[in-house]
């Protein structure tokens, strides 16, 4: 069983997020349950279930990622990488975790899936993570890396909307 | 069964940060010949603690099976929890490389960052400063309360502590180290008073940190989530209890 908190850039619907991660991971819509960070009740219902394969709870903060997700695995060792990989391109979101930087320490390094299969370390301001109020915020040379990434459109529309 | 006894009373060292120097006796009753000014102990003497289990000398010992139920965490708990420990023999702060100010200017050049260094992120790494927010990393590195980061990071720029290379200095029994960010942010990595919590166990502090303690509804959460096991509760709850003792 496998546990891990990741963060995304862009909200999406919950019948997307259960099939953009049941596809990566080779199973039905079915098998992955959405739901929300509060619900214990539901969860250990759902996880009671062995053929629940995924379960995805959510919650929201502040910042550049203000969708957290915390998801849970059957198995003990997933493959992240592939599995970031993929969810970010088909969500059409950038996607962070802290599972994969090179020193656990350094706790406002993450890592970042884009939609175009990049995988680029960023910085986020750490103290904006440790607030009352926790928020995911880039440091303004990993804004720069983070932008640059964007897709053309979206950067036009952030452009168009600036 | 837990391995250690009640009775079996360890010595703690008391790790400060020095001002002045005269000799005086350390709290395992030996006299330190490089005495610290620093009276206050960073974790609370086996005699002071209510439940002297936190001194013992093994670490965590018989974590057990998984039970269910709202009794299943106090046993545990009360039993087994280790903070540190000397098996019975006096430390002394000398021994456990707690910073002395009798270092040379070449000595203390030698041990001196070259590079800029500032002090952890309180709000990250002190253990008071967790709320029911707060949220985990991969790996989290907490600090005990009464354990001054800021006063050690000027310690190791003035070098006062050991350098061990690799951007590590030790003070005090504690290990940092040095994030090549232009900051230089240190992070506190190991030794006296210094816990690495995983995601669930920071996950499970923060639980019970929401819920007030173990409490009845606070059980209830953790029976329904298979990766807050009672090893991972036991570390959170040990924690909350030093916290809430604070």
């Amino acid at each position: 069983m496998y546990g891990t908190d990741i963060y995304l850039d862009q909200t999406s619907s919950t019948t997307d997020l259960a099939s953009a991660f049941a596809q990566v991971l080779g199973v039905s819509t079915k098998r992955v349950v959405v739901m929300d960070q509060e619900d214990y009740e539901q969860l250990g219902s759902t996880w009671a279930n062995p053929k629940i394969a995924m379960v995805l709870r959510t919650s929201s903060l502040r910042g550049d990622f203000p969708v957290a997700l915390e998801i849970r695995l059957r198995e003990d060792t997933p493959d992240l990488r592939t599995l970031l990989s993929g969810a970010a391109r088909l969500l059409g979101a950038s996607i962070l975790t802290d599972e994969l930087v090179v020193n656990p320490l350094f706790t406002s390094d993450w890592l970042m899936f884009t939609p175009d299969g990049d995988v680029i370390v960023i910085e986020a301001d750490e103290e904006e993570f440790a607030a009352d109020e926790p928020a995911i915020v880039l440091t303004p040379e990993s804004r720069r890396v983070y932008e640059a990434r964007q897709r053309p459109a979206e950067r036009l529309a952030t452009t168009a909307s600036s | 069964m837990p391995s250690c006894q009640k009775t079996n009373m360890c010595a703690i060292v008391w790790m400060s940060s020095p001002v002045s120097v005269s000799p005086q006796l350390t709290p395992t009753g030996t006299v330190d010949p490089h005495p610290l000014p620093h009276p206050e102990p960073l974790v609370p003497t086996p005699a002071a603690h209510p439940f002297n289990r936190l001194a013992c000398s093994d670490p965590v010992v018989d974590r057990g099976s998984r039970q269910q139920g709202p009794d299943r965490l106090p046993t545990h708990a009360r039993d087994t929890v280790a903070l540190s420990g000397s098996g019975g023999q006096a430390i002394t702060m000398r021994d456990r490389g707690v910073a002395t100010m009798d270092r040379s200017p070449e000595d203390r050049e030698k041990n001196r960052p070259k590079h800029r260094i500032s002090a952890p992120l309180r709000s990250r790494h002190a253990l008071e400063s967790i709320n029911r927010n707060s949220r985990p990393n991969n790996r989290n590195s907490v600090v005990l309360p009464g354990i001054d980061t800021g006063r050690e990071t000027e310690l190791i720029r003035q070098g006062y502590a050991d350098s061990l290379g690799n951007n590590r200095w030790r003070i005090n029994g504690r290990v940092y180290v040095r994030k090549g960010n232009e900051r230089g942010t240190l992070y506190p990595e190991s030794g006296e008073g210094v816990r690495s919590l995983s995601r669930f166990e920071f996950k499970a502090l923060v639980l019970l940190i929401s819920f007030g303690g173990y409490t009845e509804d606070a059980q209830r959460q953790f029976a329904r989530d298979d990766l807050l096991t009672d090893d991972v509760v036991l570390v959170a709850f040990e924690l909350y209890d030093l916290r809430s003792k604070k």
